[in-house]
């Protein structure tokens, strides 16, 4: 009985309503003195369960998440096919330097800094191996960024 | 128990005709308590717990049938009661999908107030014959309304009553109510009553006073070099890290086929250098379920000089065994893999994509790695988009088992379209994700599931292109995958740090190649990269928090620049380790850097005083004591990184049931969520400070 049945009990027949509530509670107290329990005089709930449905390990719980994509898939290409990559991939130009070395394809500064750009960043006067795309070697005697080049302090 | 309403003023006033009952109530009341019956102590905040007030439709109010999926399903009420009169049965009697459960109303006369950072103990009485059963809980943000917000714990099959208590997280901010019930998810019957919901919300913490760590942690550089360029570093479950070089981006080492790889000991502080039989440099690794490190793929040559071919991608495969410290040779991939993705599957298995052939054109070849037949699958045996994934695409797993193409990748622009997908590998389908901002410029992002990884949130970061080479930026972006169809939203800024001189950054500039680590305390730290490609280090630091989508600034910086070819991961004692740094002027920083979170100088750490068994299973209450009270549990993947990409990296929550000291870590059911293997096991007090990890393997 909840605490809005008990009050609506108690609103109808209130000397009725005592008299369960004190009675009930010494019943109780009854029951358990001779050792058993109210809720012993019924059956206990029970389920019954499948020896299968013991030894099983739960399932993994899977949500419907992200279930109601608005885009359609795309369409797959019919097989393997080609997919040019260009050999300077890392963003170096390796046109400059030492193989260890890693030239920015763009180095991040206007022209006529570069070299004061490179300088900040740990490089030297870089030889030139191919061509010198970022005109950094100006006197063009194959060294970029050297003595004599502009923008070399 | 069942515990009352509290009985509102005005019915008290309409009771004056009734107070000699009253009295005579209240020392019945009192008899009973005499009797034997216990109190209540805290305030059981579920509306109608015992299920008796029924409403119009005869369910039971303030509850609701909820559920999806294709099954056959009922929902009633039944006498079958633990208390009173009334319990909820749901039964499911054949079974495809979806679940079905009674869960609380989702208003605000129904659904139980909470306040963040509170944790709240929830209880329920049930008896079920399926072992597909779980407390599934909801909550409601205040701005976002309401949202799935993680399953709790699994409830074993029971034919008589028994109670089941678990502990929520501490409550996320944003949140003023939640509700819950219980999900039954295959064939059976569900039978629950006197639900409970109390606040347990419990203190901790001590004063600190390590001055400016307090708030920001500190940096340590070791006193030694790393032997070899730590371009690929991997966790191992032995609390080592292993640290791979192959040719380390050095032609010249190339040339003379001088391939390294070192095993570091942070306790020790020793190095031991592993025999390495090939060029790993650029290849992609990930470890395996029993805790091997499956490497694939990596570096067959670098550019020609003349420009006549430029990198070219190995086909070769090995698996590290930490147990030997040894490379092993498995069957070699159909392709050449150079910048290969590496992803392990909630089955074991590990999926591949994307990077350059041995000609150095791009792979559009998928590679698969059966775990129970240890080799890599032939092509037929291999569902094929035959799309191009570019290099090192950020691959993650779902809860569902499909993979969340981020948009994170390594160099030039994102993929065409959206630059982020959902790869289905059933269906064999690839359905663009939107919302991403500036896709081709996030080459050398970062991406990162979020704590927990139930929530499947994802949170991107920063960017740049090597080929226009613009300043990197300062984007995040942020996905909740439990939406229908989730979005990319905007996320905040990263924090500016400062360049070499410390020349600030401005408004604009973020960062590129940056490193975002998994913290225990369910925080995620932000830290190094630089400006442009291979150059101007940004020195800045900051954490990220999952629960406000918001960082805090100012963290310490990593004295030591790190930008191209630099790591960070996390170490067992909860430290961040990082590692590398390879500008374009060739050379490469060879020093180690330790950071030590704010958390470590807090106060005393909780200690995991034993486990019963470090052998785990999906479903299980795995049982732990520890030294002191905690608030939360959480099991964390060592990190296999390298260009800023570890996709497998995951912060898995396990809700707590707690009996006095001894403590029941449920663990969630599906791999998917924790994908097998060794995990690092922490547990955390409520001032955020975790205890050192202890290593369990889930199986």
């Amino acid at each position: 009985m909840n605490a809005q049945k008990i009050l609506s009990s108690l609103r109808e027949r209130p000397r009725r309503t005592a008299l369960v509530a004190v009675a009930v509670p010494l019943v109780a107290i009854a029951a358990a003195v001779a050792g058993t329990t109210a809720s012993a005089a019924h059956d206990a709930p029970y389920l019954a369960v499948s020896a299968k449905a013991a030894a099983q390990r739960p399932a993994p719980y899977i949500h419907d998440f992200a279930r109601g994509l608005r885009d359609k898939p795309l369409k797959n290409p019919s097989g393997p096919h080609h997919v040019a990559v260009a050999w300077n991939v890392d963003g170096c130009d390796h046109d400059y330097g030492t193989v260890n070395q890693c030239v920015p394809w763009n180095i991040p500064a206007p022209a006529g800094q570069r070299c004061q750009w490179l300088k900040a960043n740990g490089f030297g006067p870089l030889k030139v191996a191919g061509r010198d795309r970022e005109h950094l070697d100006t006197n063009r005697d194959g060294i970029a960024c050297g003595a004599g080049d502009n923008g070399v302090a | 128990m069942k515990v009352p309403r509290t009985f509102p003023r005005t019915a008290w006033r309409q009771l004056r005709s009734v107070r000699a009952a009253v009295s005579a109530l209240v020392i019945a009341a009192a008899v009973c308590l005499l009797g034997g019956a216990s109190a209540t102590a805290a305030t059981n905040l579920v509306v109608n717990p015992g299920l008796e007030t029924l409403g119009s439709n005869g369910f039971p109010t303030c509850w609701e049938q909820s559920g999806w999926g294709t099954n056959n399903f009922s929902f009633g009420v039944t006498n079958q009661a633990h208390s009173g009169s009334n319990a909820m049965k749901v039964s499911i009697t054949s079974y495809t999908n979806g679940d079905r459960k009674a869960m609380m109303l989702e208003n605000p006369q129904c659904a139980p107030p909470v306040t963040p950072t509170h944790q709240y103990n929830l209880c329920v009485w049930y008896m079920s014959n399926s072992p597909n059963v779980s407390i599934t809980t909801f909550r409601h943000d205040t701005t976002a309304g309401w949202q799935y917000w993680m399953d709790l714990k699994t409830l074993t099959v029971s034919g008589n009553y028994q109670q089941a208590c678990v502990l929520t997280p501490q409550v996320p901010a944003n949140t003023d109510q939640i509700t819950w019930g219980v999900s039954i998810y295959g064939v059976g019957t569900l039978i629950t009553d006197d639900y409970s919901m109390t606040d347990n919300t419990s203190t901790g913490g001590g004063g600190c006073t390590a001055g400016a760590a307090c708030t920001q942690g500190s940096w340590q550089v070791l006193p030694f070099p790393s032997p070899v360029r730590g371009i690929h570093a991997v966790l191992l479950y032995s609390g080592k890290v292993l640290l791979v070089a192959g040719s380390g981006n050095d032609p010249n080492a190339f040339a003379a086929g001088s391939f390294t790889s070192a095993v570091y000991d942070p306790n020790a502080g020793t190095f031991q250098v592993i025999p390495t039989p090939n060029d790993f440099f650029c290849s992609g690794h990930v470890q395996l379920s029993d805790g091997r490190v499956l490497v694939l793929g990596g570096n067959l040559a670098y550019p020609a000089a003349d420009g006549s071919h430029g990198y070219e991608g190995l086909n070769t495969s090995y698996i590290f065994n930490p147990a030997t410290n040894s490379y092993q040779k498995v069957n070699n991939l159909n392709d050449g893999h150079w910048y290969p993705s590496a992803t392990e599957l909630g089955n074991g298995d590990v999926i591949s994509f994307g990077g350059l052939k041995a000609d150095s054109s791009g792979s559009v070849t998928a590679e698969y790695f059966s775990n129970a037949q240890q080799q890599w699958l032939p092509l037929s045996q291999v569902h094929q988009t035959w799309s191009y994934w570019g290099l090192y695409p950020a691959m993650i797993l779902l809860q569902d088992g499909r993979l969340f193409y981020t948009g994170s990748h390594v160099f030039g622009n994102g993929l065409p379209g959206t630059g982020a997908d959902i790869y289905n590998y059933g269906t064999n389908t690839i359905t663009p994700i939107s919302g991403l901002q500036n896709k081709d410029n996030r080459d050398q992002s970062m991406s990162v599931l979020l704590p927990p990884a139930q929530s499947q949130k994802v949170l991107m970061l920063g960017g740049g292109n090597i080929v226009t080479n613009p300043d990197a930026n300062r984007l995040t972006d942020l996905i909740d995958l439990t939406q229908a169809n989730p979005t990319y939203t905007p996320g905040p800024l990263i924090p500016t740090g400062t360049l070499t001189g410390g020349t600030p950054e401005t408004s604009t500039q973020g960062k590129m190649y940056v490193s975002a680590v998994i913290l225990p305390n369910g925080q995620v730290f932000e830290t190094g990269g630089g400006l442009h490609n291979r150059a101007d280090p940004v020195y800045e630091a900051s954490m990220f928090n999952p629960q406000t989508n918001t960082f805090t600034p100012g963290m310490a910086t990593d004295p030591v620049p790190r930008t191209y070819h630099s790591s960070a991961f996390l170490l067992p004692d909860g430290r961040v380790m990082a590692i590398g740094n390879n500008p374009g002027d060739g050379s490469f920083d060879m020093r180690i850097s330790v950071y030590s979170p704010p958390y470590l100088f807090n106060g005393a750490r909780p200690q995991i005083t034993s486990v019963a068994t470090n052998q785990w299973s999906y479903g299980a209450t795995e049982n732990i004591t520890t030294n002191s009270p905690i608030v939360s549990a959480e099991l964390i993947r060592p990190e296999a990184v390298t260009h800023s990409s570890d996709p497998n990296q995951r912060y898995v929550a396990l809700p707590l049931t707690v009996n006095g000291s001894n403590i029941g870590l449920n663990v969630t059911t599906n791999p998917n969520i924790a994908p097998p293997g060794w995990y690092m096991l922490f547990v955390t007090n409520a001032s955020g400070i975790p205890s050192v990890a202890q290593w369990v393997h889930l199986s």
